[in-house]
């Protein structure tokens, strides 16, 4: 029954009624084709953001005053690296500046290979800056006074999200425009060889110090995740909802179609199809167009999110913030097109067999007269 | 937070909802048929019945596809949740997690060796022109569907239960070398469980339904703390890593798919004679042929490792 | 041998309603194999009802049919479709052709359910073709052809599978005199290749042919 003969023979009456596949196969690969768009922007997200965090530091110390960010001093240093464990405790100074023209924030973080009088900028800032003229140097303002830099480089693309909205500065250069003193340091970055020993260790730093903050790698990580995982899950079950209004729709077409295709059914019934045959049959077809369907919304998503760099939809995971000059890295999991596979065809088929039966059941005398 | 937020989980029982949507039709039907049908009579009615009967048939087969699908990306789903769930480090951790998760996955394979004995009969069935075992049949499909249910509330009550706060264990506890069940060593396991597979093999030849029964539904526990505490370390070659889902993965080949589709196969062809009998009281002992043959495969590969890490090192893990 | 066996045969459409009609009354016949048997009858007379019960497309209310000494009469579906595919070939009055294909995906049809090679397929429609004269025509779609033509094309269809009873319902209602003529021609061929053929038709030209085993009328459902 089911062997190369009838399979061919399906696809031969595919071809003939493509006509009547075509609206289910459009709107089924436009479904498909959003849904794999959302997954594959949010999987290249986090696997850049996994890959940017992989060369920070083990521990990133932070300090609180009334709830609020703080800078640490020296001795923060020096207690940190007699926990047993610790290799090593960075201080760095960093912080954020407000562009109040813009009424943007942009991150500062020291790099002291630049000499004093430079600044590294990332291309959000860069875009953002050149609005008000600023292309080669930039002004920026404290309390006592202006402080000008040049504009030497732009970070490069292929440091995408973590660096948009960054700006690197000589520590020095950088002290002076937030106000901090030599020994004043905003973040420790602290180094633990054993990674076993990670939340220990952070654990007896907050023992220390009850305000600060210490944030492992993982914590990080996870923090990022949590905020797609949210952001993901909220849009799949959106997606399910119009999934589901769409394949009742179909279902409705599909039966509208099957009641003028009666005569054929019954013809085929005539020449030794059985019921049975007729279903798979019909479930035959439909597997192809849900395959195909499938495959072009896969591609299509791909070219979309990978070549085009998603316009419009990336807005919902990166924000509106600055201009997102952000490519994303092409990466395609197995797992995500399986996961895909079985969201879209297997609700799909399930909506196809009633539809399949009604037709197969019906009865062949009158219709063969 | 919650776990209902994770893609896997929403995809997964979306699918299991459509399932149960699709089998409530069939039951209703099957209602219908149970009540009223009498092959002999030549009513509209009847013909109505015997046409309901394949829309039944397609649902069934399409769930079983489905099931046996979503069995496999039930496990790799946990396996994705083990990234949020704090302290698993793999799916056995997320198993583990709450007292339902064991429950389940053993649940989720009665219920598809139930419908692939309910192919069978359907088979047999449909190639006798009066419908001998369509009540047997029916009877069957009804348990399995309260089976079905149960399981998605199962299921509901593990995600709902599955911290996301405190740590779980991982498998190095789980699987911790002194807990092994009734307090067998690891000899008595192999023992135990080259000594039912032969036992298999015998009864299989012989065609004891009833005997073979059993032995088949022992071997699938035994083979699985086997397999758990003794196979698997040679598989993963480290002494402390007892786990069954880890040889699931890319690392190890996916083994895992064979030691378990093959131990799994060769078991329900093992218990469906038995089961055949008493639902249709005929014989039928193709299936041993089979089952002897899934069983060598999965016993061939066990023994494949371990052959291999002596031969390798000289030694026993 | 007796081909086909009909005992006491009844089939009443819409029973037990207002519209109830009883196309057939009684109905007993006895067909041998390799006959070639006229069902004569004006329109209504249960003619086509008879055809439809003996090849299983519709089921009787009592009786029986036994042909090869098998009941077919309360069949279920996949055993009433097997024996139509194998040993019924039906000629429609209407053709009942699946449009949009052209001549040899519609004669293929009813290979489709089989494991043939590709090889055994294509012998077996380029026979089917060849006796049933539509040969030249094989890749056309069956919209362009004329009415003959399409009834060539249903005959090839319905003996691809080389069936032991071709049943025929008012296959030249359609067909002008010169196509009805080469129909019977084609009768002929079937005599030569002892089928068992069963049509049923009121059209004159198919009175007193000489290769015609026998001749049955029936009237309001019963034969007369």
């Amino acid at each position: 029954m089911q062997n190369k003969n009838f399979i061919d023979f399906a696809i031969t009456l595919l071809f003939k009624d493509k006509a009547d596949y075509l609206f289910s196969f459009f709107i089924f690969s436009f479904i498909i084709f959003i849904l794999s768009s959302v997954l594959f922007i949010s999987d290249a997200i986090q696997f850049d953001i996994s890959q940017s965090i992989k060369d920070q530091p083990d521990i990133v110390v932070e300090n609180t005053r009334a709830g609020r960010e703080f800078h640490m001093h020296e001795g923060f240093i020096y207690d940190i690296s007699k926990i047993a464990g610790v290799s090593s405790v960075e201080g760095y100074a960093e912080g954020y500046y407000y562009f109040g023209q813009k009424r943007l924030w942009f991150h500062l973080v020291s790099d002291d290979t630049l000499k004093t009088n430079e600044m590294v900028v990332g291309q959000g800032v860069k875009v953002a800056m050149e609005e008000f003229y600023y292309k080669d140097k930039f002004n920026f303002l404290t309390e006592e006074r202006i402080i000008v830099v040049d504009i030497t480089k732009v970070a490069p693309k292929s440091t995408n999200i973590i660096s948009n909205d960054v700006i690197y500065l000589h520590p020095q250069t950088l002290r002076r425009i937030l106000g901090l003193e030599e020994g004043e340091y905003s973040k420790l970055y602290v180094f633990v060889p054993n990674k076993n020993e990670v939340g220990q260790i952070a654990l007896k730093i907050v023992e220390l110090y009850p305000s600060a903050k210490a944030i492992s790698k993982e914590d990080t990580i996870a923090e990022y995740r949590h905020l797609f995982y949210y952001k993901g899950g909220l849009f799949l079950i959106l997606y399910v909802v119009v999934m589901v209004s769409f394949l009742i729709l179909l279902k409705n077409q599909i039966s509208l179609v099957y009641g003028e295709k009666k005569k054929e059914i019954a013809i085929l019934r005539s020449i030794g199809f059985c019921i049975k045959d007729i279903i798979a049959l019909k479930c035959m077809q439909n597997l192809v167009v849900a395959i195909s369907a499938y495959l072009l919304g896969i591609a299509l998503a791909y070219v979309y999110v990978f070549c085009l760099n998603a316009p419009l939809l990336r807005n919902i995971f990166l924000g509106t913030n600055l201009s997102n000059t952000i490519s994303f890295t092409p990466i395609v999991d197995f797992n995500v097109l399986f996961l895909i596979f079985i969201a879209g065809v297997i609700p799909f088929m399930a909506f196809v067999i009633i539809p399949a039966w009604k037709i197969a059941i019906g009865d062949i005398s009158e219709a063969v007269k | 937070m919650s776990i209902f937020l994770s893609n896997e989980i929403i995809v997964f029982l979306l699918i299991e909802l459509v399932l149960i949507v699709l089998m409530s039709i069939s039951q209703v039907n099957i209602i219908t048929i149970l009540r009223h049908w009498d092959f002999n009579a030549t009513t509209v009615l009847q013909y109505a019945l015997e046409k309901k009967n394949y829309l039944i048939n397609t649902i069934l087969y399409f769930t079983i596809v489905c099931k046996i699908i979503l069995f496999i990306f039930f496990v790799k789903s946990l396996d994705a949740l083990a990234e949020i769930v704090p302290g698993a480090m793999c799916c056995a951790g997320v198993v583990g997690s709450n007292n339902y998760g064991n429950v389940l996955l053993l649940l989720k394979i009665l219920i598809i060796f139930g419908f692939g004995i309910w192919i069978i009969i359907n088979k047999l069935d449909l190639s006798f022109v009066s419908f001998p075992y369509l009540k047997q049949k029916y009877y069957l499909f009804s348990f399995l569907f309260a089976c079905v249910i149960l399981e998605a509330i199962l299921e509901i009550l593990y995600f709902v239960n599955i911290p996301l706060t405190v740590p779980v264990f991982c498998c190095s506890t789980v699987f911790e070398a002194p807990k092994l069940p009734f307090g067998y060593t690891q000899t008595m396991l192999v023992i135990i469980f080259y000594s039912l597979f032969s036992a298999i093999l015998v009864l299989n030849y012989l065609k004891d339904a009833m005997t073979s029964f059993t032995c088949n539904l022992l071997f699938l526990f035994a083979a699985y703390y086997a397999i758990t505490y003794f196979f698997g370390i040679y598989v993963y070659e480290m002494p402390n890593h007892k786990c069954p889902y880890c040889m699931l993965q890319k690392e190890y080949f996916f083994i895992g798919y064979f030691i378990w589709g093959s131990l799994f196969l060769g078991v329900f062809f093992g218990i469906s004679p038995f089961l055949l009998e008493v639902l249709t009281k005929k014989h039928y002992t193709k299936m041993y042929r089979y089952s002897s043959l899934c069983l060598v495969i999965t016993v061939i590969i066990c023994t494949f490792y371990v052959a291999k890490y002596y031969l390798l090192t000289g030694l026993f893990l | 041998m007796k081909k086909i066996v009909i005992k006491n045969l009844n089939k009443i459409y819409n029973p037990n309603k207002a519209n109830e009609f009883c196309a057939l009354k009684n109905i007993n016949l006895e067909i041998e194999d390799g006959e070639i048997l006229i069902l004569k009858g004006v329109s209504g007379s249960g003619k086509s009802t008879l055809l439809s019960l003996i090849g299983a497309i519709s089921k009787p209310t009592n009786g029986d049919i036994v042909v090869n000494e098998h009941s077919i009469a309360k069949l279920p579906d996949i055993m009433s479709s097997a024996y139509r595919h194998k040993e019924i070939g039906f000629i429609f009055q209407a053709f009942n052709l699946l449009e949009g294909l052209s001549v040899t995906q519609n004669v293929i049809a009813p290979l489709s359910l089989t494991k043939m090679s590709e090889e055994e397929v294509r012998e077996k429609v380029k026979k089917a073709l060849l006796i049933a004269n539509i040969e030249h025509k094989k890749d056309q779609k069956v919209a362009h052809l004329s009415g003959g033509e399409k009834q060539r094309c249903a005959i090839a269809r319905a003996i691809v599978m080389e069936p032991n009873i071709i049943l025929a319902d008012e296959p030249t209602a359609n067909l002008d005199k010169e196509n009805s003529l080469l129909f019977i021609d084609i009768l002929k061929t079937f005599k030569s290749l002892n089928k068992t053929v069963i049509i049923a038709t009121h059209d004159i030209l198919f009175d007193n042919l000489d290769f015609v085993d026998r001749y049955i009328n029936i009237q309001d459902g019963a034969i007369v």
